[in-house]
């Protein structure tokens, strides 16, 4: 059972993924928007945060910027939902330090995997993964300006 | 008095039927609360046992253990700083009058709107547990002439 934080905007993404989540036994809060998004990962450190990029007040690059900052960062491993054909905001995302990333629109349950996979890595398995999806997500955006996409 | 955004309270919503599980949740979650799930009574008692909520949102029909059991299974273990708000349906006129026997703290009937269920968290939630007590003795008055009636008019 892990304690997990929603910072989604969007009413369905946010249902559909508490509920997934709940069902697997976690214990899931959830905000609305990026201000709230940094004072809840200060407030309950929760394991994991599933953070949208796009936010009203502030985004969720502002927040991880924010929980780099905080002192808190090692507490919580970071999973960021961004829009479909957007590889630039992946790349950014983990050039931020962003632990992984999922695209909507997704499968609630592929989400529940990937969260309980990350969750499930030790601190060095963690770094290695990060290494290497920050490498593949340039790469990635290379070629998404090369071909001209987003 | 303080802002806040998150963790208002840790509940836990025990109910079978996911479709109304994850209604609750959706509820509470989007009131700022910490919200888990058990989707039988005795994955709700383990939880409950294991890691105290401050409220436990408890349905009564559950397969394996239902809610007045897991009342009872709290009693037995002493735990008294949970506070429970029962998920009665209305069909069971009298399932909350016995839930308030075994030390439940207040109770919604199925059917229920989002605002009555948001309603009644905050009611439980700021009310002291003596303060719950007394309203109960209240609504056990009522319940035992609901019982009565019950029987008049429906004699099983």
């Amino acid at each position: 059972m892990a304690r997990i934080l929603i910072a989604d905007d969007d009413a369905d993404v946010r249902q559909s993924l508490v509920i997934a989540l709940v069902d697997r036994g976690h214990e899931v809060a959830a905000v609305l928007d990026g201000h709230k998004a940094t004072a809840a990962l200060m407030d309950v450190t929760p394991d994991l945060i599933l953070l949208d990029v796009m936010m009203p007040g502030k985004d969720g690059f502002v927040v991880l910027e924010e929980l780099n900052a905080s002192g808190f960062r090692d507490l919580t491993r970071v999973l960021m939902l961004t829009s479909k054909g957007s590889e630039q905001n992946a790349r950014r995302a983990f050039e931020l330090g962003a632990d992984a990333y999922v695209t909507k629109p997704f499968d609630p349950l592929e989400v529940v995997k990937q969260v309980e996979g990350l969750l499930a890595l030790s601190s060095e398995e963690l770094r290695i993964s990060r290494e290497r999806e920050l490498d593949r997500s340039r790469l990635l955006s290379q070629l998404e300006s090369i071909l001209g996409e987003g | 008095m303080k802002e806040t955004t998150v963790g208002t309270a840790r509940i836990l919503v025990a109910d079978d039927d996911p479709d109304l599980r994850g209604l609750l949740c959706g509820i509470l979650i989007d009131e700022g609360h910490k919200v888990a799930a058990a989707s039988d009574g005795r994955r709700a008692l383990e939880s409950i046992l294991n890691d105290a909520p401050d409220l436990v949102v408890l349905d009564v029909m559950m397969p394996h253990m239902d809610g007045f059991s897991v009342l009872k299974g709290m009693a037995e273990a002493g735990v008294s700083n949970v506070k429970v708000l029962m998920v009665t349906a209305r069909s069971a006129e009298t399932d909350w009058a016995e839930g308030f026997r075994l030390g439940a703290d207040y109770y919604v009937t199925k059917p229920f709107d989002p605002a009555e269920l948001t309603e009644a968290v905050i009611t439980v939630l700021t009310s002291t547990k003596a303060e719950l007590a007394a309203q109960r003795v209240h609504l056990l008055d009522k319940a035992e002439m609901l019982s009565q009636l019950e029987t008049v008019f429906d004699p099983r």
